[in-house]
């Protein structure tokens, strides 16, 4: 038994990294690195990006200001719809969930073997609430 | 056949053996010593009936707490009487064994679905998480 519960990760690791590698193997997988690739690097989402989250910056502080105008809030939706209609943006937003929905099938074997579920036991909440 | 067609079988067999290799890691996960430990520390927590009573109404009584304060019925006292009863339970033996054993294995879980993450780009847990997050 692990003396502090370290034990011997080795064969633990080795696995996660062939698992990892087969991943990354996937269509699904390639797809998504792809479009997430693209979507880092074009220079057009990332202007309407930085656009978009400037005129959510002011939206906010006008808001808390008290200070808030209609225009301001048609500006952010435009800038939001700028965003979601961007053909690169919406691949990366498909593949990514594409890439979600085999990722949980692996959860689903993974933790039918284990006899919890692996994805929730490591999730954002941990069952906090 | 199509090239087509055989990108889609291709892909079929990679997604396969990327689910067999999910399993692999399943059944290292099953064989290694942190897992081994929380089961056997589960076991020793269920053979336990005393602290099994407290825990069930510990349990209970949280539920209820819960409900009274989502319906506004909220009473500081009630909080503390059920803290001071989970400080108590978490000092037996059994109870403080199991989750210790259960942060141990938690961590390894933790440090593997960290590699996966950052190696694809999407975080494992948040993806697989029921409603993908809290609440």
């Amino acid at each position: 038994m692990g003396r502090d519960g370290s034990g011997d990760r080795s064969p633990v690791l080795e696995r996660t990294r062939e698992f990892v590698t087969a991943l990354k193997a996937t269509p699904s997988v390639q797809h998504f690195v792809a479009a997430q690739h693209r979507f880092q690097t074009d220079s057009e989402v990332r202007q309407i990006m930085a656009d978009l989250q400037r005129k959510a910056d002011a939206f906010q502080k006008a808001q808390q200001d008290g200070t808030l105008r209609e225009e301001q809030i048609q500006e952010v939706r435009e800038a939001q719809l700028r965003f979601s209609d961007h053909p690169v943006a919406q691949e990366f937003l498909q593949a990514r969930d594409a890439a979600g929905t085999f990722l949980q099938e692996t959860n689903r074997v993974i933790s039918e073997i284990l006899g919890f579920d692996f994805g929730q036991t490591v999730g954002p909440a941990g069952g906090a609430c | 056949m199509s090239p087509a067609k055989q990108d889609v079988l291709n892909g079929v067999d990679l997604q396969e053996a990327a689910l067999e290799k999910a399993r692999a890691l399943a059944r290292a996960v099953g064989e290694s010593p942190s897992f081994k430990a929380f089961e056997a520390a589960q076991e020793a927590l269920m053979a336990d009936r005393e602290v099994n009573r407290r825990l069930q109404a510990f349990q209970r009584r949280q539920q209820e707490v819960r409900f009274a304060r989502a319906w506004g019925g909220g009473d500081p006292a009630q909080d503390a009487a059920l803290e001071e009863e989970w400080r108590t339970l978490s000092r037996t033996a059994t109870l403080q064994a199991y989750l210790r054993a259960q942060e141990q294995l938690t961590d390894v879980l933790r440090v593997v679905a960290g590699m996966i993450s950052q190696e694809i780009g999407i975080d494992y847990g948040a993806a697989c998480s029921p409603a993908g997050g809290c609440c």
